[in-house]
């Protein structure tokens, strides 16, 4: 069986994005966090460091002499050339200030917030100062081993911190400019991707609907694939008809397609511009296969129509054809019918027993023939679709069900069936008495025919809501549960009399069904093999309310 | 006594002979007629007390538009029309032209062949007396 993993494309590149920017953008941060920024840490602390040892050797023979000039020259050089300067100043042996940057009177605190240890000639510390946070570096100056002054220099944290803000800003910048290009891109992207997928989605609904014309969406490609659309005319691959030229296409052809058996031709094909175009191109081959089974569709489509007309003809003739038959053959045996009927009713004066015996004989197999023909005409309305429907209010049991015990009487005396008739006096509907009589006639004439002899009838109909519920029961032998569904079909016999031979038509309980039908009811029937069988029918009281229900 | 006259309009030969033989045992002066033409010329002549009148004969419903004229003429309109017919649609026909309320109906009754012929002289009774 062939499995289809889910595509979503849109979705899937949206979260594809997503997670490589998430993931360059948690890289990045943590390169700022972790490298960039203690690098940038280190390198400030190292230039304090190397600012400081300059100074503190050029300073050393100016504090010797104590040539304030000059070192106001030295540490003020140093000042402009570096950005990131709080303050630079040096102190004698005595922490005593010598020189130092700034403009406004020296806080003495500064001289104690990093002091040197006698035994190192240089460190750096983080402090607090009122110039904000400084990395202060204290380098030793010295005259020969001796330590004679100390030179300061204060590197403003506030101006790094600035300056890594700057470098964030940026950062994020770059960062919501990637995002949002990367958004356009995959919506372009998933468009191009998802955009033919849609166009077939939609060709798929058109064909549910039968529209098979809307393969002239497919029309708008240049598709080799389709030979209509190719300019190649000389091309011999789209000979023998100009099939699709599946042979250009590496897959497979789709199931049924014809194969262009002209093999020889392809390396003449794959110079073709077009096909260049479509080669490798899955839509193309989807589309390509659309339009074949589209193609394909529309031609069983034509051949349905064209055979299901022919059938439909065919079958209206053979129906009228059995109408007539069965009309010209009622008219000879209701005459035959009406003459023995006479003859018992002693019209023509009274029969010997045994002549009695021998028309009732006649009789009785003339009164099957009707039957058999009567079923064979009503079948042949029905399938003309001239069964004509006449509902009216009417009395069931009354109008239908008496009128019919009183037409089959002679069958039902003949097998010694007891019919008890519990169906409600003040039973009313809105149904076709005709038609009615005619599913009781064959309700009523099946339980004489495949009932037990000597055995009984019951017949109930009551008031359901807006139903009427009638029941045809009889102690017959029934048939076995899974074959009651069949007994509605047409020519169905399933039903054994207890001679053994079937009797009938097979069509009684098909024209019931479609009577009850026709009344916006239903029919089925229900029993126990060997035991009982019931007919149930629930008819709407009135034909109004069949027709909202439905 | 005067015998009541009933005239049967038929193109089947058997029943029109059936038929004829059942009524006349019942004491009716039965004559037969095998077309619609032949029949309303027996109709004018003869002035029956029931005509039996079958629907498909010659044409479809040749009988049900044989009624239908009967009815309009002043002089016949009175006598009383029983339609026999194999076809059970033939009293849709009937009960259409009942239905649609005109002043006139086409038929006074309708049986389907095969006719009981008690049910016959019992109808033919009802209509004639």
């Amino acid at each position: 069986m062939m499995r289809f993993g889910k595509l979503k494309v849109k979705q899937k590149i949206a979260v594809s994005t997503a997670v490589v920017i998430l993931f360059f953008s948690l890289v990045s941060w943590l390169s700022i966090q972790f490298v960039v920024l203690p690098s940038l840490t280190d390198e400030i602390t190292n230039r304090g460091e190397i600012i400081a040892n300059g100074i503190a050797l050029r300073a050393q023979q100016y504090l010797t002499a104590d040539d304030r000039p000059n070192l106001l020259d030295v540490i003020f050089t140093e000042k402009w050339m570096e950005p990131y300067l709080a303050y630079i100043f040096i102190i004698n042996e005595v922490d005593g200030v010598v020189v130092h940057t700034l403009l406004q009177p020296f806080p003495q605190y500064l001289v104690r917030v990093n002091p040197l240890p006698a035994d190192r000639i240089q460190h750096t510390r983080l402090v607090k100062t009122s110039f904000g946070s400084v990395y202060d570096t204290a380098m030793a100056i010295q005259e020969e081993s001796h330590r004679i002054g100390t030179v300061r220099v204060g590197l403003s944290k506030v101006l790094v911190d600035e300056t890594m803000g700057r470098l964030a800003n940026i950062f994020l910048a770059v960062l919501v400019l990637i995002i949002s290009i990367a958004l356009v891109l995959t919506n372009w992207f998933s468009r191009q991707i998802t955009g033919p997928i849609l166009d077939l989605r939609d060709l798929t609904r058109d064909l549910i609907s039968c529209n098979f014309q809307a393969c002239g969406h497919l029309g708008k490609r240049v598709e080799c694939w389709l030979v209509k659309d190719c300019s190649q005319l000389m091309c011999s691959a789209y000979e023998r008809g100009r099939p699709p030229c599946w042979l250009m296409d590496n897959p497979p052809p789709p199931h049924g397609a014809e194969v262009n058996p002209l093999a020889s031709k392809l390396e003449e094909c794959s110079r073709c511009q077009v096909y260049k175009e479509n080669v490798g191109d899955e839509i193309e081959q989807l589309a390509a296969a659309f339009c074949h089974m589209i193609h394909k569709l529309d031609l069983y489509q034509e051949e349905l129509k064209l055979t299901n007309e022919d059938l439909r003809k065919l079958n209206r003739n053979y129906m009228e054809m059995l109408r007539f038959v069965s009309h010209e053959l009622k008219t000879p045996i209701a005459n035959s019918s009406m003459s023995a009927q006479a003859l018992l009713q002693s019209i023509f004066g009274t029969l010997t027993p045994p002549q009695e015996k021998m028309v009732k004989h006649i009789y009785s197999n003339l009164s099957t023939s009707v039957e058999m023909v009567k079923n064979y005409l009503d079948l042949s309305r029905i399938e003309t679709g001239e069964l004509l429907f006449q509902p009216r209010r009417l009395h069931l049991a009354s109008e239908v069900v008496a009128p019919t015990l009183i037409s089959l009487s002679i069958l039902i005396t003949a097998n010694r069936i007891r019919v008890e008739d519990l169906t409600d006096e003040g039973l009313v509907l809105e149904g076709d008495e005709e038609l009615l009589r005619v599913v009781y006639s064959n309700l009523i004439g099946n339980a004489c025919k495949y009932g037990r002899k000597g055995g009984v009838i019951r017949l109930r109909g009551k008031n359901q809501g807006t139903l009427c519920r009638l029941e045809v029961w009889n102690d017959g032998p029934g048939i076995a549960g899974e074959k009651m569904g069949q007994l509605f079909q047409k020519f169905c016999r399933i039903q054994q009399s207890p001679e053994g031979a079937a009797k009938g038509t097979g069509l009684g309980l098909f024209i019931s069904r479609t009577i009850v039908e026709l009344h916006g009811g239903k029919i089925w029937a229900e029993g126990v093999e060997g035991e009982w069988i019931q007919f149930v029918i629930e008819l709407p009281k009135s034909q109004e309310g069949s027709r909202e229900n439905e | 006594m005067n015998r009541k006259k009933i005239l049967i309009i038929d193109d089947d030969p058997s029943f029109l002979e059936i038929c004829s033989a059942i009524l006349e045992e019942s004491d009716y002066h039965v004559d037969t007629a095998s077309s619609s033409k032949e029949g309303l010329e027996k109709l004018v002549s003869q002035r029956p007390d029931l005509v039996l009148l079958d629907i498909m004969m010659a044409t479809m419903d040749e009988g049900l538009s044989f009624a239908t004229s009967i009815r309009q003429r002043e002089d016949l309109h009175k006598i009383p029309i029983m339609i026999v017919s194999a076809q059970p649609d033939a009293e849709k026909g009937y009960q259409r032209s009942v239905d649609r309320e005109m002043d006139w109906i086409s038929a006074d009754m309708f049986m389907e062949k095969p006719i009981n012929p008690q049910d016959l002289l019992h109808n033919v009774r009802l209509l004639i007396e």
